[in-house]
C-alpha cells in the first residue's frame, strides 16, 4: 500500500477536513462500508456531523484503534480515558456524539455516549428539555403512573 | 435542543438502572408504553446488575450499586418497616404457571402426659395460592442450616456431610418437594472453625463460592463452569473453576459476620458488617481496588440479601391489601 492509500480525509457538513490513518476511520462501519464499495474517492464527506463533533470522534477512534487488542492492562487504561472523555461534555456535545456514533455506525462509541446520558441526566426536566419531548400526559395521567409506582418517585 | 429519534432515546433508556427508568415513565406517553414493549424490557433486564437489600431494625433499604466510571459509588432508599417470616420462597417449574411455595418452620405442641407438652419442630411447605400448609417428611439433617440462596425456583444451601465431613451444596427442589445434594465445593474447609464459606448466584445462573482463610485473610472465588439445571440431575457432575484471588491487605476478616455479596465487572462487591465496628458496610475488592462505604450512621443489627431488579409483578399473594 502506498503512503497516500494509508490516509483518508473525512469532511464535516461544515467543510471542514480530517486527515486520519485509514485505520483510525475503518472502525466506522458506514465509512467502511462507502470505502469498499468505491463508490468515493480519498475523500469522504459525512452530511450530518459538524467540525466541533467530528473531531471527537477522531480523538475517540485514535484511542482506540492504537490501544485495542493489547490485552487486558490497557483496556482498563482505555476504559478509564473513556470515563474521562464524557465526563465533561454537556449535554448537547452527547447528543451530538450519538447522533454521530450512530449515523458512523461506531457500536462502542454509541455505547459510551449512551451510557454517559443515562449516567448524567437526573431530571424529568431535562429529558423534556434536552431531548425537545413533550410532555403528552394531563396532569391526572402523570399523577397516577407516580402513584402506581410510588416507590420509585419516593426521596 | 437535539431531536435524537426513538431508537437513539430507547438505546439511553435502555441504560438506565430499573427506579430511574419507572420514574421516567412520566416523561412522555411513548416512554410509559415502553412498560409494555416485551423485546425493550428483555433488552433492560439484560444489563440489570444485582442489587443488595437491607433491613435494619426500623427500615427496609434498597442498595443501588453504581460502578459507572472509577469510583463506586452506593446509593439507598428506605421503605416502611416490614417483617419477613420465612425459611425460603421458591415455585413450581414443572407447571406453566408459577405456582409460588414458602418453605418455613412451624413449632408444633406435643402433649407427653395428661399435663406436660413439649415443642417440636416440622419444616412445612405453604402453597401461596391456596393457603394450603403441607409438613415434608424429612429428616432434621437434611433441613437448611443457613439462609438458603434462591435460583430459578429452588433453594441451595452449603452443608456438611456428617459421615465423611465433606462439605457439599443440598437443595430444596419445590416442584418434587424433596431435599437433595448437588455438588461438593471446590475446596473443603479444612480448618472449619475459622474459614469462611460463601456461596453465591454467578451471572443469573451458576454458582460461586467465596473462601476466606481465616489466618491470612486471602479471598478466593470459584465460579461453576456451567449453568445449575436441576432437570438435568442425572450424573452430570458439576465443574468448578477457579475465578479470582484477593490481596490480603484491608480486607475485613469474614468470620462472624453475615457476608452477602455478588461478583460484577470483576470486582468482589460485598455486604457484611465491619469486623471492628461490626457496622454494615459496603465493599468494593478487586486487585487494584479497595473500598469501603458504610451504610447510613452505622447500623450494627442487620439481616440483608443480594436481588436481581426485574419486571416480574409481585404475585398477587404476595401483595399487601392497599391501604
Amino acid at each position: 500500500m502506498s503512503k497516500s492509500e494509508k490516509k483518508i480525509v473525512l469532511k464535516s457538513l461544515d467543510n471542514e477536513a480530517f486527515e486520519v490513518e485509514k485505520a483510525v476511520a475503518l472502525q466506522s462501519q458506514t465509512i467502511w462500508v462507502m470505502c469498499e464499495d468505491k463508490c468515493v474517492g480519498n475523500e469522504i464527506p459525512l452530511e450530518n456531523v459538524t467540525g466541533q463533533i467530528l473531531a471527537k470522534v477522531i480523538d475517540y477512534c485514535k484511542k482506540h484503534a492504537v490501544v485495542d487488542g493489547d490485552g487486558d492492562e490497557s483496556s482498563e487504561e482505555l476504559k478509564n480515558w473513556d470515563t474521562e472523555f464524557t465526563k465533561n461534555m454537556d449535554q448537547s456535545t452527547l447528543f451530538n456524539m450519538i447522533l454521530a456514533a450512530n449515523y458512523l455506525n461506531i457500536k462502542s462509541l454509541l455505547n459510551l455516549t449512551c451510557q454517559a446520558v443515562a449516567d448524567k441526566t437526573k431530571t424529568i426536566d431535562e429529558f423534556h428539555t434536552f431531548l425537545n419531548i413533550e410532555n403528552n400526559f394531563t396532569p391526572e395521567e402523570e399523577a397516577q403512573i407516580c402513584q402506581e409506582n410510588l416507590w420509585a418517585f419516593d426521596d | 435542543s437535539v431531536i435524537l429519534g426513538r431508537d437513539m432515546e430507547e438505546q439511553i433508556l435502555s441504560r438506565l438502572p430499573a427506579r430511574s427508568l419507572v420514574r421516567f415513565r412520566t416523561v412522555c406517553k411513548h416512554w410509559n408504553g415502553l412498560h409494555n414493549d416485551k423485546s425493550f424490557l428483555d433488552n433492560q433486564l439484560s444489563r440489570s446488575r444485582p442489587q443488595f437489600i437491607f433491613l435494619s431494625e426500623s427500615k427496609i433499604y434498597s442498595i443501588h450499586i453504581d460502578l459507572g466510571g472509577v469510583d463506586p459509588t452506593v446509593g439507598w432508599i428506605d421503605y416502611a418497616d416490614k417483617k419477613f417470616d420465612f425459611c425460603g420462597v421458591g415455585y413450581d417449574t414443572s407447571r406453566p404457571e408459577k405456582g409460588y411455595k414458602i418453605l418455613r418452620y412451624i413449632t408444633r405442641f406435643r402433649r407427653v402426659c395428661h399435663n406436660v407438652q413439649t415443642t417440636y419442630e416440622t419444616v412445612v411447605i405453604l402453597e401461596c395460592s391456596s393457603h394450603a400448609l403441607r409438613s415434608l417428611d424429612a429428616p432434621f439433617k437434611q433441613w437448611p442450616t443457613m439462609d438458603p440462596l434462591s435460583l430459578n425456583g429452588n433453594l441451595y444451601w452449603v452443608t456438611q456431610d456428617r459421615d465423611t465431613e465433606e462439605y457439599f451444596i443440598r437443595s430444596f427442589d419445590f416442584s418434587r418437594e424433596i431435599f437433595k445434594p448437588i455438588c461438593l465445593l471446590p475446596c473443603q474447609r479444612f480448618n472449619w472453625l475459622f474459614n469462611q464459606l460463601v456461596l453465591a448466584v454467578f451471572e443469573g445462573d451458576r454458582f460461586s463460592l467465596l473462601k476466606q482463610c481465616y489466618e491470612t485473610g486471602k479471598i478466593e472465588v470459584w465460579v461453576t463452569k456451567k449453568k445449575i439445571d436441576d432437570d438435568d440431575d442425572n450424573g452430570e457432575q458439576v465443574v468448578w473453576i477457579s475465578l479470582m484471588t484477593l490481596p490480603t491487605t484491608n480486607l475485613p476478616k469474614l468470620l462472624f459476620s453475615d457476608v452477602r455479596y455478588f461478583i460484577s465487572d470483576k470486582t468482589l462487591i460485598m455486604c457484611c458488617g465491619d469486623d471492628q465496628t461490626l457496622a454494615a458496610c459496603i465493599y468494593f475488592v478487586r486487585e487494584d481496588l479497595f473500598k469501603k462505604i458504610q451504610i447510613d450512621s452505622g447500623i450494627v443489627l442487620f439481616s440483608h440479601c443480594v436481588y436481581l431488579p426485574n419486571f416480574i409483578p409481585v404475585p398477587l399473594e404476595f401483595r399487601s391489601p392497599q391501604v
